[in-house]
C-alpha cells in the first residue's frame, strides 16, 4: 500500500479500535509497532511514589499552614476580587488594542466574511476560560457577544470556584452609529474610540472575535509580531502569532481608555500576547495574554478560547 | 465520590486536624505524581503538591460533589502547575531524573527515553492528556474532569498524542 490516504485511514481506525489489523504495508506495520511501544512504555514514565519522608514533610507543611488559614478570610477575598478586576482589565486591554489600533495589514490571512456580512448574522458565543497565574487564584468565565447594531460583551467570572457576582458591574459596551463608535467600561463614561477604515461595525470588538488580521495589525503597532507558527490546539491545526511588548509599548495605544488597575503596572510589566487562528478560515481560536514582572515572574495569565462561532445566543438587553 | 470521601471532606472543612492529616496523606501521592510528571524537578513538584493540598484544605468548604475528591484535587494541582510554568514550558523530565521505577522489558529500556523525548515535543494539551491517561492511568472521563473539558475533547487530545508519539517513534526508527 503506497497511498498516503490509506496510511491515514488505517492510523485513524487503529487509534479508535485496537483490534484494527494493519494492512499488508511495511509503513503501517512499523507505525503499528510504534503505537504499541507508546502504549506499553507510557506507564514507565510515571514518577516514583512520593515516599514516606516526602509525604511526612508535605503533611507537616499543610497542617502547619492550614491551622492558621483553614478558611479564606476577608483579606483573601478582597485579593481575589482585586485580581479578578485585573483579569477583567486585561481582557479589556486586548479588546482595546483591537479597538484603537485599527490596522488590517495581514495579507496572508483571508477574512471569513466582511463586517457587513457579519452584521447580518445575529450573534456569536464565546466560551472563555481565564487562568490567573498567581499563587492561588484561578479565574474561569463565560461570555457572550452580540453583534446586530450594538456590540456588547457580557462576562461572568469565577475565581477558585467562587463566583464573583458583578465583577464587571456593567458590561463592557461598544456602540456603533454610522461611522462613529464608542466604548464604555463598566458604568463609566462613554468614550469615542479612535478608528481607521470603514468598518461599519465601528467598535471593533468584532476584530477580537472574528478577525485575527485586524487584531494582529493592532498588535504590530505595539511591537514586532512573530509568526505564523503552525501548532495544534485541541488536536486541530492553528497558526500562532506572538507579541512581546512592555507596558510602555502598550500604553500609547490605550490613550483615552481607562483600564482599571493598569496604571500602576504600566511602567514595569511586560506583556506577551499569543493569538491562535484557524489556518483555513482565519477564525480566531484563542488568545492568551501573560503579564509578567521585570524578573519574568508571571503575575497574570488570561486565556480565552473561542468556540461555536455563528451559534445564536440569548443576551439580556441592557436596562 | 464515596460517602467516606464526603464525610472526610466535611470534617476537613470543619477544621478537624485529624481529618486534615488523613486527607493530605490520602492525596499526597497522586498529586505528587501528577505534579512530578509535569514539572522539572522534585523540589518544585513537592512545593506544588504542598500548595495544592493546602488550597484543597482551605477550599474544602466550597467543594461541590460534582466530581470525585481526587479529580477535584488534581484539577487544583493542574492549575498550580500551569501557573508555575509559562505556557509551553511544561515538560516530562528525563527518565533518570524522574526516577522511573519499573521498566517492563529490555525494549522499554530504549523506548522509554525516546518516548520521554517525543512527549516533550507535543503541545501542552496533548502532553497533559497523555500524562493523565497513559502515564498515570486515569480514565479519559476522569482526565477530562481534571482538565475541565468534555470527554470527547480529552479523547481527541489523547488520540492525537498517541498518534503523534507513534509518528515520532516510527520516524526515529527509519
Amino acid at each position: 500500500m503506497t497511498d498516503v490516504h490509506a496510511h491515514e485511514t488505517f492510523r485513524t481506525a487503529r487509534l479508535a479500535d485496537d483490534s484494527t489489523p494493519a494492512p499488508d504495508c511495511d509503513e503501517c506495520r512499523r507505525w503499528e509497532a510504534s503505537l504499541a511501544s507508546v502504549d506499553r512504555a507510557g506507564p514507565a514514565l510515571a514518577p516514583a511514589p512520593a515516599g514516606d519522608a516526602r509525604t511526612g514533610r508535605i503533611v507537616t507543611s499543610v497542617i502547619g499552614g492550614s491551622s492558621q488559614r483553614t478558611r479564606p478570610g476577608p483579606r483573601l477575598g478582597r485579593r481575589r476580587a482585586a485580581w479578578a478586576a485585573v483579569a477583567a482589565a486585561s481582557l479589556v486591554v486586548v479588546g482595546a488594542l483591537a479597538v484603537v489600533g485599527g490596522g488590517n495589514d495581514e495579507p496572508a490571512l483571508q477574512l471569513v466574511a466582511s463586517s457587513t456580512e457579519r452584521a447580518s448574522t445575529a450573534s456569536v458565543r464565546i466560551d472563555g476560560e481565564a487562568r490567573l497565574a498567581i499563587t492561588t487564584l484561578t479565574i474561569e468565565g463565560t461570555g457572550a457577544v452580540d453583534f446586530p447594531d450594538r456590540v456588547r460583551l457580557d462576562l461572568e467570572l469565577d475565581v477558585d470556584n467562587e463566583t464573583l457576582d458583578r465583577v464587571l458591574p456593567d458590561p463592557v459596551s461598544f456602540v456603533s452609529v454610522d461611522d462613529r463608535s464608542w466604548l464604555r467600561l463598566g458604568s463609566g463614561a462613554w468614550r469615542e474610540t479612535a478608528r481607521r477604515g470603514g468598518d461599519v461595525l465601528g467598535g471593533r470588538l468584532d476584530a477580537v472575535v472574528f478577525d485575527p488580521a485586524s487584531l494582529l495589525g493592532s498588535l504590530r503597532a505595539a511591537g514586532a509580531v512573530d509568526g505564523p507558527e503552525r501548532a495544534s490546539l485541541d488536536g486541530e491545526p492553528v497558526d500562532v502569532y506572538r507579541l512581546t511588548a512592555t507596558g510602555a509599548d502598550i500604553a500609547p495605544h490605550l490613550a483615552g481608555i481607562d483600564v482599571p488597575g493598569l496604571a500602576s503596572l504600566r511602567d514595569s510589566i511586560t506583556i506577551d500576547v499569543e493569538v491562535s487562528a484557524d489556518p483555513a478560515t482565519s477564525v480566531l481560536r484563542r488568545w492568551e495574554i501573560v503579564v509578567a514582572e521585570p524578573d519574568a515572574t508571571p503575575v497574570l495569565r488570561l486565556t480565552v478560547d473561542f468556540d461555536d462561532h455563528g451559534e445564536p445566543v440569548d443576551i439580556e438587553p441592557p436596562a | 465520590m464515596t460517602d467516606g470521601d464526603g464525610t472526610l471532606v466535611r470534617r476537613v472543612a470543619a477544621g478537624e486536624r485529624a481529618a486534615i492529616e488523613e486527607f493530605v496523606r490520602a492525596h499526597t501521592d497522586p498529586v505528587w505524581r501528577f505534579a512530578r510528571s509535569l514539572v522539572g524537578d522534585d523540589g518544585t513538584a513537592e512545593e506544588l503538591t504542598q500548595d495544592t493540598l493546602a488550597d484543597a484544605v482551605r477550599g474544602a468548604g466550597s467543594f461541590r460533589a460534582e466530581s470525585s475528591v481526587q479529580t477535584w484535587v488534581l484539577a487544583i494541582c493542574r492549575r498550580k502547575c500551569a501557573g508555575h510554568h509559562r505556557r509551553g514550558r511544561l515538560r516530562v523530565v528525563p527518565l533518570e531524573a524522574a526516577g522511573a521505577h519499573h521498566l517492563a522489558s529490555e525494549t522499554d529500556a530504549t523506548t522509554v527515553p525516546a518516548l520521554a523525548d517525543a512527549l516533550d515535543q507535543l503541545p501542552d494539551d496533548q502532553r497533559e492528556a497523555f500524562v493523565l491517561v497513559s502515564v498515570l492511568g486515569h480514565s479519559r472521563v476522569d482526565a477530562a474532569a481534571v482538565v475541565g473539558v468534555p470527554a470527547s475533547t480529552m479523547r481527541s487530545r489523547h488520540d492525537a498524542a498517541r498518534r503523534a508519539l507513534a509518528d515520532l517513534l516510527a520516524e526515529e526508527e527509519r
